[in-house]
């Protein structure tokens, strides 16, 4: 995870750019997801805000790619306490544990609760698409 | 043995049970029975022998045991461990202890086993102790007691046992109780005021580094190594210094040539790990270290162990442990490249100098890494492990290119040329696989010339040709070292020169596609993105595609995303040509081959068996999914305005309403031939998806195109293909397509065509969608589609509008939150018909005036909103919101209708209705509405909540309110909360609210015993005058209420409760009286602007003289420091008397009170440090404190204040005492204060540190621990002081840390989504009081407010801070509701306060 670098080295320390690997054993495996993190002024106070590129395949991932976890939402359960590891962990976990009740787009989520093999089709497709070089 | 374990166990299971029970009911003489019973186990274990040789384990459970009865002792047992030793001594168990005076002679008088023993001990305390979580006021005092106690008894007993001489396994023991001390130690000086002392125990075990035998040397290491990583304040400037002699001294060489010599890397790379966690404790003393040439030696030997011999990973992992250090050493030289400029602003010179030492270093440290990144000669031992070493690598390289900048990247690409005129391949897929690390981010600017030149050299000198003749397994990383660096390489395409290598490159990459499946992946991805970004250099390469279209097309053995891929970067350089002539030609070719392939596969589908299907129908998908493709890559731009001249356009229009390659019949014979010939492909979703996005890719272009086909046959694609759909799933595509049509041509459709096809696909199949709630879905987002742009084309269909309303009331019981929100839609549009005519509205208006629609409507949705979850309500509401604006008098009628006819069908009745009919009616449908019908929601739930509230207070439970153990009744009023939606604040201030007299008094008499919270919303309360107001209300107010104003970055009202939860001592321990002295401490924060009211608290009550206003950041500080009246060193610190108002600063001209600006409320934002430097002793004291001219710059790092110049620091007075006495301000012979952020600021420290002799290099780290991030941050807001004392010739003033939280009364949040209602749950008229309360009150604002007291209070009364209610949170908020009731005698998990301990 690194933070934007411009052409002369300088950071910008508000936008950082991370890859999220799939977890091992699991249809997101073997592929990195890029990701990025926007920590507004007021972090800690308020919580980053976490997108992976638009149109990510997940049913909790807006269509802009913004990730919808409760951990990550000022108005539920985001704690200053909450570290970026936490958060990176958190994303990790919920590529392949979506949570059907906090739908973010329509197309994932209705394969997801309704048709589980042409969902995990599709995020099998995603995955090539985002596949490490050494596989 | 086992059976004296179980027996041990038995024990703890026992203690586990009962031991609470037995202290809470203080019977001590039990406790002490079993105690001495224990002990007296203990000694006769440590007695035996066979015990102490295998038994080992049982003596531990039993240490265990006693750890636990100590833990729950409650602080009856002050020292467990001298107990123990008594005992042992007495051999029994005894309460009498010895003193610590007697304990040395006791101890060397016993025999070693018994020291070993009684060490294991203190260690597994240690470990309970770090294990043990309590609330936090038990705690300090557990913390406390082991400081006083366990600590000087186990130091002693450390001592003595170092001296002892005894067996190996004593040794080990010591270490292992050693580093379970610095753990607990740790924890402790960050959960209370104690601070540890473990200089002494530390020497010895720096001592034991040159132990004789090898195995306590490593061992002692580890240890070394965890302490410094766990905390390296433990370790002093002497100590420091001790272990920098070892380690960079003849100890550490002779160390690592011995272990070296021995091929026993593992010790060696324990001592490095010693070493990086060394210096890791002090980054910045390194970079300066590398100007002084008497530390040269010490990166010699950094140097050389980093190049530790051997394959790295396979043989060695030294150089591992060091990759990560450089990369860290690499990004502090450069993020604090400023702050080293700033520190040798005097002399420029030495700034160069240290540069050149660090490019030189990273130099080196480069070439090391370049050498050990090197594929292994046997690639089987490349193993994740080491690709996870070469990523830290490139990263490494990554964060020294800005230090080392072109030079290092040259250096790479000059290896590679030289590499290939020399036949050295292994040396080239390490600098290709470096380089792209570094060149990966140039974009367009980074390109320098002379990297340009070196990869046409590369490229020149057959890099690409020796690659592929390289295709054996080992030289795999060699290729895809090369794929991954020209994917990357875009800044050398753009170029013109570079462009020139583009089809030798592609070339490289398609036969590296095609020959091998390991790099499709890769290989297809770059040729897709250099496509993208060169397609217009990229039109000449048109004809050398084709072969290879052809073999993706043909080949069903690709890869679809494969396919996909390549086939798009063919249709980007398509795009690119502005001819369509050409553009055709290509196309036509592309479609041809697409069409015959599919031919040849879709006829095979029916006899194929089931294996062989999913393969062609997977091949068929890919197939469709490019057309597709291309016709999304062949969309023009969004702004197509100037993107063909007037002729190109022209042409292109030409062309394609020609059409004479007759490419849109071609289109749709591909669509035909997938979706209408076989039953198989028919009914796949995947298929009709791709087919739908083609054409509703064509559907949204403004100039003909290949894809844009006439609407009339698309209404026929939909409607056959409606007829011949076998599963009803995919029939939301085809509503889907006709939306699209509706969006594109609602204006020129034919009706009776876009009727029937409706009739079609929807109302002949109405049986088929009303048991689907996708279908439901589609639907309706269909109609309300045509609603938005057109309401005629269905208000206009009478047959169809009848369906839709039945259907539209049906479904409002629907449980899915996508069906809600297409509901939502549909009505709002057919009630407000934005897009309407005359016509469309006045047939509308007869609808729902003359037939029972909106009454039906009325009832349905209030019917299934009281049954529906929490977070589908706004849809409901939103419908009535547009029925009460649109319908308000029939409404009326509407609402007074349906509620009786609920009631009668409900079981729970609704009461009141009729007053809730009339708010809503009253709001016509604004925004006050929303605010009503949430309180109204929330009332639902009041009467558990009140029960609740009545159980607590008969059991006799107090809602207290405070911290620190003090206990003061406490009640919260939420009394004002304006809503702003549609005023201005100049129209709120022309009603007087806040400047009515009659108001405040009202307050002023009403608010004697409570605490108030004032809301206001932030965004519209920003000027002068409303700041003003607030201000002097609040001074008037001063000090019986702590108000403030507490704004946040969104739209909404909050109210809030700000407690102090928690008071952090971060330094000294006299720091800690200071805060307790602050009761409330609040700070308000818009922008930078701030408020800030502390009070000061004696004896458990407010003190009217102690309040204290700070005006400004530096005010603040300086404002609370010069409160600061030092007695008998910090321990006496108190604010001063009397309170003090100032007159803001120029931007908050005209404030009065608590306004202040601060610069951050982020930790630790700066801070002051006051350090001797003339090198004399500053142990003096016993002086006034003066005031010193201070001529600096103080330097805020963000915010209004910057560069503020600072007239005078203060310098408090200090008094002799012992250890605890701080700065002589007579010694003071110059200050330095040092502002700005912390992270710049320790390099300055470190200046200072460097300056003066008599420093103490930890200091550094003392300070950098005070405010590690991750310790403080878990609170919510920080500001203050914090006073430490580093050395006694340095001090520091932080910001002092007040943690507090900003606690939100149940009932905030008037403005937020009624998700949220359960905040309102207390609130019985607040939302009355909030809508009304400037209308209602007009001049008798007092009354309302007197009334509002009366009788609210009662309820708002019960919004402490220890609510007997809870909602349990559900974050998908789509659970039932979960209040409940709490059984009878259950406390509030919600009790934020620690009961007072004893």
């Amino acid at each position: 995870m690194l933070p934007v670098k411009a052409s002369d080295g300088s950071l910008d320390l508000l936008n950082w750019i991370a890859g999220i690997p799939g977890k091992s054993n699991t249809l997101w495996d073997h592929a990195t997801y890029p990701l990025t993190i926007a920590f507004p002024e007021e972090y800690p106070a308020k919580p980053p805000k976490v997108k992976f590129p638009a149109g990510f395949y997940h049913p909790n991932v807006y269509p802009s790619g913004t990730v919808c976890l409760s951990i990550l939402n000022e108005e539920q359960d985001w704690r200053p306490a909450i570290s970026l590891k936490q958060i990176l962990l958190g994303v990790q976990e919920l590529l392949n544990t979506p949570n059907p009740d906090s739908p973010a787009q329509e197309p994932a989520w209705r394969l997801f609760t309704k048709d589980r093999l042409a969902y995990e089709k599709k995020v099998r497709e995603q995955t090539k698409r985002y596949a490490n070089p050494d596989k | 043995m086992n059976c004296k374990f179980f027996g041990a166990l038995t024990y703890t299971v026992n203690l586990n049970f009962h031991t609470a029970s037995l202290v809470n009911d203080q019977d001590s003489v039990r406790l002490l029975e079993i105690r001495a019973t224990l002990i007296d186990h203990l000694i006769s274990l440590i007695s035996d022998e066979s015990v102490l040789r295998t038994g080992l384990f049982v003596i531990k459970k039993m240490f265990s045991n006693l750890s636990l009865l100590f833990l729950n002792s409650n602080g009856t047992w002050e020292n467990p461990l001298l107990t123990f030793i008594s005992s042992v001594a007495a051999n029994r168990a005894t309460e009498s202890t010895i003193s610590l005076e007697e304990l040395d002679s006791l101890l060397i008088s016993m025999p070693w086993q018994n020291i070993w023993i009684f060490t294991i001990f203190s260690q597994i305390i240690a470990e309970d102790l770090v294990k043990k979580e309590t609330t936090s006021l038990s705690n300090v005092q557990t913390h406390n007691l082991v400081h006083r106690h366990l600590f000087p008894t186990t130091e002693k007993l450390m001592v003595v046992s170092s001296k002892t001489s005894g067996d190996h396994k004593l040794v080990v023991a010591w270490l292992e109780c050693l580093s379970a001390w610095a753990n607990y130690a740790s924890k402790a000086e960050f959960d209370s005021t104690e601070r540890y002392n473990m200089a002494n125990l530390l020497s010895i075990c720096i001592s034991l580094i040159t132990n004789s035998d090898f195995s306590i040397t490593e061992k002692a290491i580890e240890t070394l190594s965890e302490i410094l990583e766990i905390n390296p304040t433990f370790f002093n400037s002497n100590l420091k210094s001790e272990l920098q002699s070892l380690l960079f001294g003849n100890v550490g060489v002779q160390y690592v040539s011995y272990f070296s010599s021995q091929n026993d890397e593992k010790s060696v790379c324990d001592f490095a790990r010693l070493i990086i966690a060394f210096l890791d404790s002090d980054l910045s003393g390194l970079v300066l270290k590398l100007n002084d040439d008497k530390y040269s030696h010490v990166f010699d030997f950094l140097v050389g162990l980093t190049d530790f011999p051997g394959v790295a990973i396979d043989e060695e992992n030294v150089s591992k442990e060091f990759a990560d250090f450089w990369l860290r050493f690499a990004d502090y030289c450069l993020v604090e490249d400023t702050t080293l400029q700033a520190l040798m602003e005097k002399d420029p010179a030495s700034y160069e100098i240290l540069n050149d030492k660090v490019k030189m270093l990273f130099n080196k440290i480069t070439q090391i890494y370049w050498k050990k990144a090197h594929v292994p000669e046997d690639v089987a031992h490349f193993k994740q492990e080491f690709a996870l070493y070469r990523r830290d690598i490139g990263d490494l390289f990554e964060s020294v290119y800005p230090l080392i900048k072109l030079p290092l990247v040259v250096n790479l690409l000059s290896t590679v040329h030289s590499s290939l005129q020399t036949g050295d391949l292994d040396s080239i897929e390490p600098s290709l696989f470096l380089a792209n690390y570094i060149s990966k981010d140039f974009g367009e600017e980074g390109a320098d010339s002379q990297l340009i030149d070196l990869v046409s050299l590369i490229l020149d000198a057959s890099l690409l040709p020796t690659v592929l003749q390289s295709k054996s397994n080992e030289f795999k990383y060699l290729i895809n070292s090369t794929i991954q660096f020209f994917s990357t390489a875009d800044w050398f395409y753009k170029t013109q020169k570079g462009s020139t290598y583009l089809p030798q490159i592609l070339g490289f990459l398609f036969d590296c596609m095609i020959n091998s499946n390991v790099y499709q992946l890769t290989s297809s991805k770059a040729i897709a993105d250099i496509c993208n970004e060169c397609r217009f250099s990229l039109v000449e390469f048109l004809p050398s595609f084709e072969t290879i279209i052809s073999e993706m097309i043909s080949n069903i053995s690709v890869d679809s995303l494969v396919r996909q891929r390549i086939i798009n970067s063919y249709a980007s350089i398509i795009q690119g040509v502005k001819n369509p002539v050409i553009q055709g030609e290509n196309l036509k070719k592309l479609f041809d081959l697409l069409d015959s392939k599919s031919m040849l596969i879709i006829p095979k589908l029916d006899a194929a068996n089931a294996e062989e299907r999913e393969v062609y129908v997977d091949y068929l998908t890919s197939l469709i999914s490019c057309v597709s493709a291309v016709g999304k890559g062949m969309q023009l731009p969004e702004e197509v305005d100037g993107y063909y001249t007037e002729e190109q356009e022209a042409a292109v229009r030409e062309y394609w309403d020609a059409d004479p390659l007759a490419l849109h019949d071609k289109l749709l014979t591909i669509v035909r031939n997938f979706n209408m010939t076989n039953q198989i492909l028919s009914d796949n979703y995947s298929i009709l998806e791709e087919t739908v996005n083609l054409f509703k890719y064509g559907l949204t272009e403004t100039i003909s195109g290949p894809f844009v086909i006439d609407y009339t046959t698309i209404l026929q694609f939909i409607v056959t293909k409606s007829n011949t759909l076998q599963k009803p799933n995919a029939l939301p595509l085809l509503f889907s397509l006709l939306g699209s049509i509706i969006v594109a041509h609602y204006r020129t459709i034919d009706r009776e065509l876009l009727n029937s096809t409706i009739d079609t696909i929807f109302t002949s199949k109405m049986a088929i969608v009303e048991d689907d709630p996708d279908l439901v879905q589609s639907s309706l987002n269909l109609f309300g589609s045509m609603l938005t742009v057109q309401p005629s084309l269905l208000i206009g269909n009478e047959p169809l509008l009848t369906i839709l309303l039945q259907f539209g009331v049906r479904h409002l019981q629907s449980n899915e939150r996508f069906v809600l929100k297409a509901i939502e839609k549909f009505w709002t549009r057919i009630i407000t018909l934005r897009k309407g005519d005359r016509q469309d509205t006045m047939a509308m208006r007869r609808i729902f005036n003359e037939t029972e629609l909106g009454y039906v409507l009325t009832f349905n949705v209030l019917k299934y909103m009281f049954a529906t979850q929490r977070s589908n309500l706004e849809t409901f509401i939103e419908i009535i919101k547009q029925l009460v604006a649109k319908y308000p008098l029939m409404m009326s009628k509407w609402l007074n209708d349906s509620f009786p006819k609920l009631n009668q069908e409900r079981a729970k009745k609704i009461d009141n209705w009729e007053i809730f009919v009339k708010k809503i009616l009253l709001t016509r449908g604004t925004r006050e509405y929303t605010l009503i019908w949430k309180k109204e929601e929330s009332s639902r739930l009041q009467s558990v909540a009140t029960k609740n509230f009545h159980q607590r207070v008969t059991l006799g439970k107090e809602v207290h309110f405070g911290d620190l153990g003090h206990r003061e009744p406490c009640s919260v009023l939420a009394l004002v909360a304006v809503n702003f939606s549609t005023d201005s604040e100049q129209h709120l201030l022309e009603r007087d609210v806040f400047v009515d007299e009659s108001f405040q008094r009202v307050l002023a008499n009403t608010l004697d015993a409570w605490v108030l919270s004032v809301v206001l919303e932030f965004q519209k309360l920003q000027s002068r005058k409303s700041k003003q107001l607030v201000g002097l209300f609040v001074e008037e107010r001063q000090p019986h209420l702590a108000c403030f104003v507490y704004h946040r970055h969104r739209q909404n009202v909050s109210i809030v409760r700000l407690c102090v939860v928690d008071v952090a001592l971060l330094a000294s321990p006299g720091t800690i009286i200071l805060l307790e002295q602050l009761l409330v401490a609040a700070i308000v924060r818009t922008g930078w602007v701030a408020e800030v009211v502390c009070l000061n608290k004696r004896d458990g009550g407010l003190d009217v003289e102690k309040v204290r206003f700070v005006l400004h950041s530096q005010s603040l500080v300086l404002g609370l420091f010069d409160s600061l009246a030092v007695q008998d060193g910090l321990s006496g610190v108190e604010l001063i008397v009397g309170a003090r108002t100032r007159v803001g600063s120029d931007g908050l001209e005209g404030l009065v009170g608590a306004l202040c600006v601060v610069p951050s409320f982020d930790l630790v934002s700066f801070f002051n440090v006051w350090v001797h430097n003339d090198g004399s002793s500053w142990n003096q004291r016993q002086t006034l404190s003066a005031e010193i001219l201070h001529s600096g710059t103080f330097e805020c790092h963000h915010g209004a204040n910057r560069n503020v110049e600072l007239t005078r620091v203060l310098v408090p007075k200090t008094n002799v005492h012992g250890k605890s006495s701080l700065v002589h301000q007579n010694n003071v012979s110059s200050v330095e204060r040092l502002t700005g952020r912390l992270g710049n600021n320790l390099l300055f420290l470190l200046h200072v540190f460097q300056d003066t002799n008599d420093v103490d290099h930890g200091a550094s780290l003392q300070a950098l621990d005070l405010v590690e991030r991750s310790k403080v941050k878990v609170q919510l807001w920080n500001v203050g002081i914090v006073l430490a004392r580093l050395h006694h010739s340095i001090f520091i003033e932080l910001q002092l840390v007040l943690v507090f939280e900003v606690r939100e009364l149940r009932l905030c949040h008037l403005h937020r989504r009624l998700t949220d209602v359960e905040n309102l749950v207390l609130l019985q008229n607040v939302p009355e009081l909030v809508c009304n309360l400037v209308e209602s009150s007009g001049s008798d604002l007092s009354g309302l407010v007197q009334q509002v007291h009366v009788e609210q209070l009662s309820v708002s009364s019960l919004v402490g801070p220890v609510l007997h209610v809870a909602l349990k949170r559900n974050s998908g908020l789509d659970g039932p509701r979960v209040l409940e009731e709490w059984p009878q005698e259950t406390e509030s998990s919600y009790c934020l306060w620690p009961e007072p301990g004893p």
